[in-house]
């Protein structure tokens, strides 16, 4: 599973933790991700983010 | 159809990418002023620390804009709006029709009347030209002062003391971050920003900037003079609001729209940073993205609806967490549930208002922070959950 990270701010979603409060549970690709879903930093969407290199 | 969208912030480029979503066929146009295309703000203060490069705080580049079919043109400032012939004039004399526009002024960084503003080491921060050149000036400097200290002053402030020069803030309020925190926590906040090499003159307004043709200093209206090398002032935003007063638009905190981010002019929309939505004016990013979606939705045809923005910023200071949302209530005017431990650096604090969370100050320790934000934003009752609340068992929300 591939990590992503918020071009806004740098925050890297790591699917192995998810983003539980987020309602994200561990093991949520990102692609799984919901469409509302933020990033929990910067509260940028998921089109701001991009395949962690 | 041609859509113009005036200014690549983050509320212009959300709006082009959804007038694409909504419109496959219709003409986009971008003009912003800026040459680089969008870019994040936020990431220019780690920028000014020097731990990302330009090409990193790029988050749509040039083949984004091809593919979605949107032309942005570069270092292209518009000068005036016609509004009977729908025509937008750029600097450079060019014009072009358009049949919806969209107002994304975003903000400027206010400078309050302080003499000596205008000399050789005095920055405001707000765009990344800014920011090259607070780096470049940086080299060769030792003591920087930050006059303000709000969110901004103190992240850039903290980015200058990575790089090795000693900081002082000047904040004209008795307490840092006036509107994230109370004077209790603040008196923590102080503490540990000491520890970290900060300098604080709070309640200390500033006089008057010394020195020749380059700053050598603040003088504070208490008589008391800091030297120093170079001085950002960060006193908050105005919106960048020109363009729409040449419209005759009125002009409150902000450019009023409406829930579908209309103006007063038929055909014309304004979002982000430069409005004022009922009687917020809220200068953050995650609202001003919604505001540009909801924009450019509608612009193509569309029927979305802005609902508001629960106000909330998060500090980010490597080592210090915290966040704050929604009413912080500093007065002390409503009934509220607060955990502090001085020496652990925490203070935690929710503002209720009969059976609802209305804000909360969360300093130290921000676990339960989307929840309690949630909370707030839905307005969610309380009234049977305050017991396990006041124990800080966020889980039950
Ligand atoms: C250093 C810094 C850190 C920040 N940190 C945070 C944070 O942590 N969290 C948060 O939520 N927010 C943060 N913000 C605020 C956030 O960046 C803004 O809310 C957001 O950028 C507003 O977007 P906008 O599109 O409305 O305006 P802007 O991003 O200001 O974009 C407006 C654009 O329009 C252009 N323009 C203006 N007039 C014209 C004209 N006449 N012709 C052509 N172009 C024009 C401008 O040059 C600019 O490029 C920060 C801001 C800064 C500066
Ligand atoms: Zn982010």
């Amino acid at each position: 599973m591939d990590k992503y990270e918020c071009s806004v701010c740098g925050y890297i979603y790591d699917p192995e933790i998810g983003d539980p409060e987020g309602g994200a549970a561990a093991g949520t690709p990102f692609e799984k991700l919901p469409d509302e879903w933020v990033c929990p930093v910067c509260g940028a969407s998921k089109d701001q983010f991009e395949k962690a290199g | 159809m041609h859509y113009i969208v005036i200014g690549n912030g983050v509320a212009g480029a959300t709006a082009a990418l959804n007038i694409r979503k909504t419109d496959a066929e219709g003409d986009i146009t971008v003009l912003t002023d800026e040459s680089r295309p969008f870019y994040s703000r936020i990431r220019l203060i780690r920028y000014l620390a020097g731990e990302v490069d330009e090409k990193k705080l790029v988050i749509y580049k040039g083949d984004w804009y091809e593919r979605n079919r949107i032309d942005l043109l570069l270092e292209s400032p518009v000068d005036s709006i016609d509004t009977e012939s729908r025509e937008v004039v750029i600097t450079s004399g060019r014009t072009m029709k358009y049949d919806r526009l969209l107002l994304a002024t975003g903000a400027v960084s206010f400078v309050p009347p302080v003499p000596g503003s205008r000399k050789k080491g005095v920055f405001t921060l707000r765009t990344l030209k800014d920011a090259a050149a607070i780096r470049d000036y940086a080299v060769n400097a030792g003591r920087v002062v930050l006059i303000g200290g709000g969110v901004l002053g103190l992240e850039a402030g903290n980015s200058l003391r990575k790089t090795g020069h000693p900081v002082s803030v000047v904040e004209f309020s008795p307490r840092l971050l006036p509107r994230q925190m109370d004077a209790e926590g603040a008196v923590i906040l102080r503490k540990q920003m000491e520890d970290m090499g900060f300098t604080f003159y709070l309640g200390a307004k500033s006089k008057e900037i010394t020195g020749g043709d380059k700053v050598e200093g603040l003088l504070l209206e208490d008589g008391r003079e800091i030297r120093c090398d170079m001085i950002i002032i960060s006193a908050g935003i105005r919106p960048n609001a020109g363009l729409a007063e040449k419209l005759g638009l009125k002009i409150n905190k902000g450019l009023s729209v409406n829930d579908g981010m209309e103006t007063a002019i038929p055909g014309i929309y304004a979002a982000g940073d430069l409005i004022e939505h009922r009687g917020s004016f809220y200068g953050i990013w995650p609202a001003s993205e919604k505001q540009g979606e909801t924009a450019g939705i509608n612009m193509a045809g569309g029927d979305a609806v802005y609902n508001g923005t629960v106000p909330s910023n998060i500090l980010k200071i490597a080592g210090i967490d915290l966040c704050a949302a929604g009413d912080i209530d500093p007065e002390g005017r409503f009934e509220s549930i607060v955990s502090k431990d001085e020496e652990k650096y925490i203070y935690r604090k929710l503002v209720i208002s009969g059976n609802n969370i209305t804000g909360c100050i969360l300093y130290g320790d921000i676990s339960g922070r989307k929840r309690i934000i949630r909370a707030i934003d839905e307005k969610r009752d309380i009234g049977g959950i305050k017991t396990e609340l006041s124990r800080w068992n966020t889980e039950v929300l």
